[in-house]
This record gives C-alpha cells, sequence and structure tokens, in this order.
C-alpha cells in the first residue's frame, strides 16, 4: 500500500500506524521493491509541503536556521541533488563537487538529499536476493561478506558489518559538520551532527541511526569563511562508479578536516589524520597512524594507499594545484 | 500528465515504474530497458525538459509532468518503412552522420540525454563552439553502450552543439537502418508484444552444487493474475549452478510473474561448491560431473575428445604440424616462463535473450533476440520434431549479441513447451542479473607460457599450457587461436577444461585470443625490454606474411613510434607508457550462405534468413548491391532478420560479410542477366551487355532503373560458393569452412597510470588490421572501435565475481559489474591496410574478432612501460596496480 501525504503532519500519523518505508525520489525503494529486497507499506514523499516556499525542496542560503545563524546553507530534505549544482554553492566546494559526482546525472535529478543520507547500503551480498537472508541488515545473524568476497568493502574493521556507505552526500556533510534538523509530533527541532545520524559504524543493523517517527526536514551548514575544500574519490573509471575511497578535504584556518567514505560502515571522520598533518607530517605518516589506530582489514588494506593518494590529490588541488 | 505533447489521463497502480507506464501502456517502445538499475540510461526521457531515468522512478512521480521520450524528439515521420532525416533533431541528425550507434539498444537514451545538453549548450555557446570529449563524457556518464560505439557518439554530440546539423541539410547515413534506430521506431524482441500473451519468470536455483529437495508452488499459484507454475526439474535433481531453472510461472504481467516467482519455494540441499580454477583442482574438491554426462559447450570450434580426470578435462593438443618435440627441446632452457590469468568477462548485451514463441495450430513462431535466426529456426524443428516450413524465427533488430546469442538456450525450449501446452503466447526477458549471470561470459583462464629466443632474435619455441573454466561446459581453448601466430615457430600446446560450479560460458567475440595474446604478446614484450631492443623489431623477423610487415611499417611511422622501446623510469604521480601488441584470427565462412534478389518497379531488394546484431549486416548487404548493379543506395532495400527468407549465415566467427557479400555478388549476375534477357526481347535491344547500373548497347545506355519500370518482377538466389583459392581444410564442420590466410592486428595504447589513485587512464590508441579489402569502410571502422573498447573493459574493468561458498553472482548488476563508459574512451586511430587478398572471394576477410584481440595486451604492455610493473593478471585493478607498484609509489 502506497500514501501520498501532502504534509509532514500526515506523514506522521502514517509512521505512527506502523512500520512503512519513506520514498523521495525512489531511485533505492524501487530498486529493492522490484528485486524483493523490501515489501510492506510504502509513505510517498511526492506531495509534501511544509511552508510557504515548501522549504524541504529547497537549497537556501540567505534564510540560515538555527543553530547556527551566520548565513550559512540550508537544504531542505526533498531538494533535489542536482539542485546543488549551483554556484551559490562555491564556499562549500568540497560539498559542491560531491553533489555533482555521485551517481550519475539521470539519478542526480530525481534523488534527493534527505534519500541520498538514508539510501541503503550496496553490499553485493545485501542486495543480493538469495544472500540477503544471512545478512544482519536483513534481520540476520552474519555477514557473509566477512566470510566471502570482500574486496571493495570496508577498510576499516568498526563492527560486525562491513559494508561501506554508500551516501557520498554524508561523507561531505560530515566534513562540513552539518546538522540534521527532524520533523516530529513536536514540530521542527535540530537531531543533531550527521556524525550524530550516522553513528561509529558499530551497529550492524543500519546504515544510519535516524530515531523512528522522524522526517528528516533539512541539512544546515554553517557558512566556511574563506577557505579551501575539495571532493574527490578513487574508482576504477572515471565517472559514475561506487568509490573505493571518496573523501572531503577542507584546508581551514585551524587546519585540515578529512571525511571519507568508502571505508567504513558509515563515513568516517579521519581525526588522528587531521592532526598529524596539522602537527606538519606528511599524508603518508598520517594515514599511517590514522590506520594504526584501528583495526585494518586486510583484504582491503590498498585502501589505505588509495586514501594516502586521494587526501594528498585532494590537499593539492585545495591548495591551488591542477594536477 | 502530458506525452510528447499530447494531454494522458491514466490510472496508475502502486508500483508500476514510470518505465512500465511508457512501454507497456504507452506502447512508447523507444525507451528501452537495459540494466533496470539506473546504471546504464537506456530508459532516459525528459522530464519538463530535464534527463531522468525512469526504471527505478514511481510511474506515479510523473503525475502532472510533461515527459519528451526519444518518440517526441522528432516531428513528424511519413511511414514506417522510411525516415525523413529533415524532421529529426539536430542531435538525431549527428548520431546518424557520425555513426554514434551499432546495436541501436542503447541509442534512444542516449539522444535523449544529447538533446538536452544541446538545448544547455546552445544556450550559453556560441555557434560553431563544440564542447571538449571531457564535457561531453561528463555530461554522458549515466548511459552505456555495450557495442563501444562512443568515438562516434562524442563526435556527434561535439558537432551537434557546434551546430553543424543544425539545418536539415543533406547527411551521408553509412549506417542503413541508423534512422529508425535514433528515433526510437527500430522494433527488437523486447518491443514485441501479442494479443493474449502472457509472461514469464523462471524460479532458480539460489546456489550451485546442491540438489533439489522440494518445490512448492501452491501460494503463487493462488496468486490472481497467474496462469500457470509449471515445474522444470524434479526433486533429487542435481544443480550444479546457481540460476539453474527448476520452474516456471506464467502469468498476466512481467510484475506479477515476478511477484508469483517470490512466493516459490525451493528446498535445496546445499553441497560443496568449486567456482573457480584452484578450487576446482584441489584436493578433495567436488566433482562437478561425477558421471561426465553431458556437458554444453562454449566454443564456436568443434571441442576435440579428450580424457577426464575429475574436474579437468585434456590435454587437447592443437599443435598438430607445428613440430612440438621442437618445441619442447628448445624451451629447456627458456628466455621467459610465466603464468598469466585472466577473470571472466560476461557479454551482457544491452537487449537480453529476449523471447516469445507463439503456437498457431501445428505453426510455430518465435521472436529471439539471436545471432543464428536460420540456425535458431533449424533446431526448433529438429526438437520439436516438425517441419521447417512450419517454423519461423523473427529478429528484425537485435540489441548486441558479441557471440552469447550463438547457441540454443534451454530458456527457449521451455518457453515453446509451455506456449504450446497453455495455448497462450509467452514472452521471456531476462533481468539484468539473470543476463549477467546465465548469458554467457568469457571462461576465465590460467596460462603457462614459456618461451625461446635465441641470442640471436629467432623464436625457437613456444610452450604453452592452459586452463579454461567454462563453468559447466566444455570448450574454452587458447592453443587453437595461438597456432596462427608466428607460423614459423615450434609450439607445444596444450589445453584443459576445469569443470566448476558456475554458469555455461559462451563464445565471446574472438574467444580464446584475448587471454591467449595477453600471455603471448606480454611476454614477448618482456623479452623484448629484458633484452633492451623496440618490440617491433623483435618480432619482424618471426613474421613472413606481408599484412604484418606492412603493420609493422605503419607502427614504425606512427607519433609515439620512438617510445615503444622506453620502460619509464619516473617517479612522479602520473607515468605514461606506450605498449604494443599483434593478434591473427582466422579466415571464417558459412559456404552455402544464400541471399535473394528481387527486383520491381521500386529498386532492387535483398532478403537472407541473417541478422543484424549491430555489426552492420543491412548496410553490408545493401553496399553489396550497390556494388554489385553499380546503383545508388537509394534503390536498394534489405530484408533480414526472419529465418523464412533463403538460409544466410550466423553472425558469429566474423564472417557475415565474407559470406554475404559474395551471395549477392553471385545473385546480381543472375538477376542482371534476367533483366538482360527482358530489356533485349522487350526493346529489341542489339549487342547488349551488363554495365554497372544498366545495360550498354548498340542504340546507347539503359539504366536498371527503366528497366523495372515495367514492373515486372525478376528475382533470383545467390550462393557464397569455396573461395578461390579453396579452404585451408578441406571440410564444413557445423556450417562453417577456414580459408585460407588470417587477419592479421596490430595495436598500439598510449595509457597513463595514476599511482595515487591506481587509476589507468588509455589516452590514445592506434589500432591498424590487415584484412583486405574493407567493403564497408564506415561499419568496419564502427566494428574495430567497438572491439577495442571491449577489449580495454576486458583490460582494466570488467570481471565477474562469484560468491565462492554458493556459487551466487555477486556482480549482479551493472553497478557492480563494470562496463566501458564513454569516459574511459581514447582517441581511437583506425588504419585498414586494404591490400586485396587475391585467392579469397571478397578480397578480403573478415574483422569482428580480431579487433578485440590484442587490446587488453597492448594495455598491459602500455602499464608495464609506464611503471616497470608487468601486469600478469586481468583486470588491472587498483588494488593490483597499488600492490603491482609496491614501494615504486
Amino acid at each position: 500500500m502506497i500514501s501520498f501525504p501532502t504534509s509532514p503532519e500526515a506523514a506522521l500519523d502514517l509512521l505512527a500506524r506502523g512500520p512503512a518505508t519513506l520514498r523521495a525520489g525512489g531511485t533505492d525503494v524501487v530498486d529493492r521493491t522490484r528485486n524483493g529486497l523490501l515489501a510492506g507499506d510504502v509513505i510517498d514523499l511526492r506531495d509534501i509541503a511544509l511552508g510557504e516556499e515548501n522549504e524541504l525542496r529547497a537549497v537556501n542560503l540567505t534564510q540560515a536556521r538555527s543553530p547556527a545563524d551566520n548565513q550559512g546553507l540550508f537544504i531542505g530534505a526533498l531538494t533535489r541533488v542536482s539542485q546543488l549544482d549551483t554556484p551559490a554553492l562555491a564556499p562549500w566546494n568540497g560539498l559542491y563537487e560531491a553533489a555533482r559526482t555521485l551517481a550519475n546525472p539521470q539519478i542526480r535529478s530525481i534523488a534527493t538529499v534527505g534519500g541520498s543520507l538514508l539510501q541503503a547500503n550496496r553490499c553485493w551480498y545485501f542486495r543480493h536476493p538469495s544472500l540477503q537472508a544471512e545478512c544482519h541488515k536483513s534481520g540476520g545473524s552474519a555477514c557473509s561478506a566477512r566470510s566471502g568476497d570482500a574486496i571493495r568493502h570496508a577498510l576499516f574493521d568498526t563492527g560486525p558489518c562491513i559494508s561501506v556507505h554508500p551516501s557520498t552526500l554524508g561523507c561531505a556533510l560530515l566534513a562540513y559538520d552539518a546538522m540534521i534538523s527532524v520533523v516530529d509530533a513536536s514540530g521542527v527541532r535540530v537531531l543533531g551532527s550527521i556524525e550524530d545520524l550516522y553513528g561509529p559504524g558499530a551497529d550492524p543493523t543500519r546504515d544510519h541511526q535516524l530515531p523512528a517517527g522522524v522526517l528528516v526536514h533539512g541539512i544546515h551548514v554553517e557558512h566556511p569563511g574563506t577557505e579551501r575544500s575539495a571532493y574527490g574519490r578513487a574508482t576504477g573509471r572515471v565517472w559514475a562508479e561506487w568509490p573505493l575511497v571518496e573523501a572531503t578535504v577542507r584546508v581551514t584556518a585551524a587546519g585540515v578536516v578529512i571525511a571519507v567514505g568508502g571505508v567504513a560502515p558509515v563515513p568516517l571522520r579521519l581525526r588522528e589524520a587531521e592532526a598529524v598533518i596539522n602537527a606538519g607530517f606528511s599524508v603518508r605518516e598520517a594515514v599511517r597512524r590514522e590506520g594504526a589506530g584501528r583495526t585494518v582489514l586486510a583484504e582491503t588494506a590498498y585502501k589505505l594507499d588509495l586514501m594516502t593518494g586521494l587526501i594528498q590529490h585532494l590537499l593539492d588541488r585545495a591548495n591551488g594545484g591542477t594536477p | 500528465m502530458t506525452v510528447n505533447g499530447v494531454p494522458k489521463t491514466l490510472d496508475v497502480p502502486d508500483d508500476e515504474t514510470a518505465l512500465d507506464l511508457i512501454r507497456d501502456r504507452l506502447g512508447l517502445t523507444g525507451t528501452k530497458e537495459a540494466c533496470g538499475h539506473g546504471a546504464c540510461g537506456a530508459c532516459t526521457v525528459l522530464v519538463d525538459g530535464v534527463p531522468q531515468i525512469t526504471c527505478i522512478q514511481p510511474a506515479s512521480h510523473l503525475e502532472g509532468r510533461s515527459v519528451q521520450t526519444v518518440e517526441g524528439l522528432s516531428g513528424d515521420q511519413p511511414s514506417a518503412s522510411s525516415v525523413n532525416l529533415a524532421n529529426l533533431h539536430p542531435v538525431q541528425r549527428a548520431f546518424l552522420a557520425e555513426d554514434g550507434l551499432q546495436c541501436g539498444y542503447c541509442t534512444p537514451g542516449f539522444v535523449v540525454e544529447a538533446s538536452a545538453f544541446y538545448t544547455r549548450w546552445r544556450a550559453t555557446h556560441a555557434l560553431s563552439e563544440a564542447p571538449t570529449r571531457a564535457e561531453v563524457a561528463a555530461v554522458l556518464a549515466g548511459h552505456l553502450c555495450r557495442c563501444g560505439a562512443y568515438e562516434g557518439i562524442t563526435r556527434a554530440v561535439q558537432r551537434a552543439c557546434a551546430g553543424d546539423f543544425d539545418t536539415p541539410s543533406d547527411i551521408e547515413v553509412p549506417r542503413i537502418d541508423g534512422p529508425e534506430k535514433v528515433i526510437g521506431r527500430a522494433r527488437y524482441t523486447v518491443d514485441v508484444s501479442l494479443p493474449g500473451m502472457a509472461e514469464v519468470v523462471f524460479v532458480r536455483s539460489p546456489v550451485g552444487g546442491a540438489r533439489l529437495g522440494s518445490i512448492d508452488t501452491s501460494r503463487a499459484t493462488r496468486l490472481p493474475g497467474v496462469v500457470s507454475v509449471l515445474h522444470l526439474a524434479d526433486p533429487g535433481a542435481t544443480l550444479r549452478h546457481a540460476g539453474q531453472p527448476v520452474a516456471m510461472v506464467v502469468a498476466q504481467s512481467r510484475t506479477l510473474a515476478r511477484e508469483a516467482s517470490r512466493l516459490v519455494r525451493v528446498d535445496v540441499t546445499r553441497g560443496p561448491v568449486a567456482c573457480d580454477i584452484a578450487s576446482a583442482l584441489a584436493p578433495g574438491a567436488p566433482v562437478v560431473y561425477p558421471n561426465r554426462g553431458k556437458t554444453e559447450i562454449s566454443s564456436e570450434m568443434p571441442v576435440l575428445p579428450a580424457a577426464w580426470k575429475a574436474n579437468e578435462r585434456g590435454p587437447i593438443r592443437t599443435d598438430f604440424g607445428l613440430h612440438p618435440a621442437k618445441a619442447l627441446a628448445a624451451i629447456e632452457e627458456p628466455s621467459l616462463d610465466g603464468t598469466w590469468s585472466t577473470q571472466a568477462q560476461c557479454h551482457t548485451a544491452l537487449e537480453p535473450h529476449a523471447c516469445i514463441a507463439s503456437w498457431s495450430g501445428e505453426k510455430l513462431t518465435v521472436w529471439a533476440s539471436t545471432q543464428m535466426l536460420f540456425g535458431l529456426a533449424e533446431e526448433l524443428a529438429d526438437r520439436q520434431g516438425i517441419k521447417l516450413a512450419n517454423v519461423r524465427v523473427l529478429a528484425e533488430h537485435v540489441g548486441g549479441a558479441f557471440g552469447a546469442k550463438a547457441a540454443w538456450d534451454a530458456h527457449i525450449g521451455h518457453l515453446v513447451d509451455a506456449a504450446k501446452q497453455l495455448g497462450v503466447p509467452l514472452r521471456y526477458v531476462p533481468d539484468r542479473h539473470e543476463e549477467l549471470l546465465l548469458g554467457g561470459y568469457r571462461p576465465p583462464q590460467e596460462i603457462k607460457l614459456a618461451i625461446k629466443v635465441s641470442e640471436g632474435g629467432a623464436l625457437d619455441g613456444l610452450r604453452m599450457e592452459s586452463r579454461g573454466d567454462s563453468g559447466v561446459a566444455v570448450g574454452a581453448n587458447v592453443g587453437g587461436i595461438l597456432r596462427l601466430r608466428y607460423p614459423g615457430a615450434p609450439k607445444y600446446f596444450s589445453d584443459y577444461d576445469v569443470l566448476t560450479h558456475a554458469p555455461a560460458a559462451r563464445p565471446f567475440r574472438g574467444p580464446g585470443g584475448p587471454p591467449g595474446y595477453f600471455a603471448l604478446e606480454g611476454a614477448i614484450d618482456q623479452i623484448a625490454a629484458d633484452r633492451k631492443v623496440s618490440p617491433v623489431s623483435l618480432r619482424r623477423p618471426w613474421d613472413r606474411e606481408p599484412g604484418f610487415q606492412r603493420l609493422y611499417d605503419w607502427a614504425e611511422a606512427l607519433p609515439v613510434a620512438s617510445r615503444y622501446s622506453n620502460v619509464s623510469n619516473d617517479s612522479g604521480r602520473f607515468r605514461d607508457g606506450v605498449g604494443i601488441a599483434t593478434a591473427a584470427w582466422y579466415h571464417f565462412v558459412a559456404p552455402g550462405s544464400e541471399v535473394m534478389l528481387t527486383a520491381d518497379a521500386t529498386g532492387f531488394h535483398a532478403a537472407t534468413a541473417c541478422q543484424d546484431m549491430g555489426n552492420g549486416t543491412r548496410t553490408t548487404l545493401a553496399q553489396a548491391m550497390q556494388d554489385a548493379l553499380g546503383v545508388p543506395r537509394s534503390m536498394v532495400t534489405v530484408h533480414v532478420g526472419d529465418s523464412t527468407d533463403v538460409p544466410g549465415p550466423m553472425s558469429a566467427g566474423s564472417r557475415t560479410t565474407v559470406s554475404v557479400r559474395p551471395a549477392v555478388f553471385d545473385a546480381a549476375r543472375r538477376l542482371t542477366a534476367e533483366l538482360l534477357d527482358f530489356a533485349v526481347s522487350t526493346w529489341g535491344l542489339t549487342d547488349a551487355t551488363v554495365v554497372p547500373g544498366g545495360v550498354q548497347h548498340s542504340a546507347g545506355f539503359t539504366a536498371w532503373s527503366a528497366v523495372l519500370a515495367a514492373n515486372h518482377p525478376f528475382s533470383a538466389v545467390g550462393r557464397r560458393r569455396v573461395d578461390p583459392a579453396g579452404w585451408a581444410i578441406p571440410l564444413v564442420i557445423a556450417g562453417s569452412a577456414i580459408g585460407r590466410h588470417s587477419s592479421a592486428a596490430l595495436q598500439v595504447s598510449h595509457v597513463r597510470v595514476d599511482t595515487w589513485l591506481g587509476r589507468v587512464q588509455v589516452l590514445a590508441v592506434w589500432s591498424g588490421f590487415a584484412v583486405g579489402r574493407v567493403h564497408s569502410p564506415q561499419m568496419a571502422k564502427s566494428q574495430a572501435a567497438g572491439g577495442i573498447i571491449q577489449s580495454l573493459g576486458y583490460a582494466l574493468h570488467e570481471e565477474r565475481r562469484l560468491d565462492a561458498k554458493t556459487g551466487a553472482l555477486l556482480t549482479h548488476n551493472l553497478e557492480d559489474y563494470h562496463l566501458p563508459g564513454i569516459a574511459e574512451t581514447p582517441e581511437i586511430t583506425i588504419h585498414f591496410d586494404d591490400t586485396p587478398i587475391v585467392g579469397v572471394a571478397t578480397e578480403g576477410i573478415g574483422l569482428s574478432e580480431v579487433t578485440t584481440c590484442a587490446g587488453a595486451a597492448s594495455i598491459a604492455n602500455g602499464v608495464f612501460r609506464a611503471t616497470g610493473w608487468r601486469p600478469t593478471t586481468l583486470p588491472i585493478r587498483p588494488d593490483r596496480l597499488i600492490a603491482g607498484m609496491g614501494a615504486r609509489t
């Protein structure tokens, strides 16, 4: 059964009645439904509007929302990814480039920002109709990838599941310490940071930690000032491929900020590596120390080298180099 | 919603996708489903002017929107048989002029996306300003073309954006069926819909190495709309590989059939699985065929008998007459001894192995996406025990094949049987998971190769031992191809099949060639580097054929020739190298292939029971008629794709052109003789002879058009006969003869290795081919570019991966199975050494397969030349590059 509520309140009412899947652009939900991986009620957000200008579907630069009131950025949850392809995002280059790189143009024109953040992972066991049952994320009790073929899977062992998080926007927004707001019965409220949305990657049952019974309202990002930043990924092909490693690197007055994806079940801030680089050491040394503080999975240890190359590449680009 | 400008009101069921709505309910079948996953772009339409995929978009999201499909891009078209080029969108005209298409299946998606880009570009750029290759690639990043038409596509989009096709002036259209493909009218098997037709979905074994317990179909049968659920396997049946069919669901729609198939409970008893060469040969490995039994065949060559030992079958020796003992003696102190390994490469044509079966009394009609139209009709007649005259196979357009559609498919038999039993037409369209799992793949190979090159540079001997994994099939063979290369050298070749719990492999363009040449040409490149000699001069004395010598001359005159001997010692991030490799391929012919020519007041018409899978069969036939009759293209039409026409060749083994062209000439001789008789008797001509374009006689020249205007029907059937020089082996096996001579290829690849991000980019390719005379230059160029792109995918990106515990497919979609995209396309320069080959009917030999044989070797050699690290395992993935470079980074 599919419902088309026209207000957040109506959608919340439906959510409160029982388990249902929220559908925005539909690129993930329709795909999983067609492949028999997902069944049950769907709440389609097609007709939802909020406020006079329907802030759910806008990239808004001027009317900054809490918590910061510093001419930041507000991105409504139902904004299409392609709407982020705007010069207005120039100060947030590491986000702008991420939004222009993920998936492919025809997907970006229907996928939403909220959907991108909350989509399910692309592990080839989780997505396999006849292998899915064993998977933690499908209610099973094992990780087939861990004992099977995990050549493109996590680099860092953060929990029982070794899938990698699929959200490129999640990775980029993590680098910007973005905050996420939700709508629930009490109205719009700030839920916390992107880091809170995903957690440390220890929970194998979920791709994110959004509480039940809420809708994502939008994303708040502070204005970064005059810093330089860049997004990039390591892939076999040039475009349209899930990254082996992806990263947003910011070079701020206070030092570098690095968020990576493709290496763990959640996007990760590399705080150890940031500190090492900020102390004047090489990227190679920074990644070595970051790796030393984590459990590295043997099959994907090659990603440490890719991560080193990628971070160096992005630092060079942020610093004005053109490789 | 508004569709192509027309308002529509529709009730949309909950689970309908935008694509199902457009194709099934609106009947706009130009929009295609290929990956079903948002990864390939074939289903792209404009929604309020913006390109969007439709396969994973809910139909309900189109409410109130304006949708434009490929059918709506061009103006009104006058009739089904002709396309008014003046009414086309400039992008469509550009695709035609630049031949930015082959099979045409992906073309509507590309054209729709490119049309939106054209609009954006033209709004912000001056006329004659063209986007760069990189800009075009970024825009078309979400579109995949398995034929590899990217080079033409890139040029088409660049030139359209520059305004070259804004005015509907005359354009040359090299591909005769191009116009119907760019407007979305070309009809493929997946587009055929019959009244009363039901849809089929197979229930398949989830794992390999298993035994079937029970099947419970009761819940599926009870689902409203389900016509029937048929059992295809009995309890206790052996399920060797994942995907083996156990039941089939027949229902009123595909969505329903899919839903019902999930309600079928299949219990299997799992056993141990061996799904790669190492595990199948390990001590105690489960034996795939404990009682031998009948296996499938993965080869297009005859499979020779051989001994079996557990999962290993062989050796199969293909070195007869090549002095194997001498080779073994020479190899005792080899110059190089190594092992090369390659992966499974899936054909995964964008049109799946679709099929429709319909009975009318004793008469059977089958629509199939096939490259063996006539052979399929024969096979169906044989299996059904009915006369060939009662079988009709139709394949108007075939959306790519590459060898995967040249053999009998079990699903066709099930479909035909069930259609008869249930009395309704049935359609089966495999989804991409099934296509990637069961649709065919190039077998993984492990090749041990030792070479002896004397101090003086003579090739004293080759020893090659190869193991190929065709899954539950046999027939992987490398020696049969490599025996062609370096003909004077002594060779000891032994091939083994290794049986595994994987689905059957299929011949894939140049079977045996790409892995074999990867090993052989890699080893030779290494020896050249070790001895610090040019890889061209090292090879020269080993080739006596003038074709190869001319290709060497050509290669040495290329702008990058000075770099052939270099092994870079750069230590920077980006490292460049130039690799070369060569390949030879057979001259296969299908003798007896027929073409019927008819003539009437509208012109000349060719018909043959052959198919066009994007290789250009129609254009080849048209060109042959133009050449044989001396008439312009406007006077000829071509009909292929119907098995009731005179029997044409299967399109495999690079033999379509060499088989049908002489048959056209033969038919033209007979037909023009008839026309001459008619003209002489009608008009009392004297001293009349046939000349190009008509009849020369004492009173002057009478054009064929004047003779045809009499509206008298003429027809003649021509046949492909033996080559003037005869066959290399005086036997025609399975409809195939091996002609004398072979084709030659030399590929030069300029690669750039990004040592930081682990990526290999092929910047430029120069490919030279000595195949004799080239008759349809643009078709040949497009085919060659496609072969090069497919070899690039094989070298760098494509890799099927199976789960070792279950044999299930992990790379089950086009996000996880990596086809090369448009941005991977190097600048490609194609050179035809078109010196005629004397003694061959067409003075030229087949092209398709030799174009894909040297690519992986050439790219791998380029990576070595760039980095000093020699790749011996394909594909050259980022992790392998990182590991190979080791401390070098």
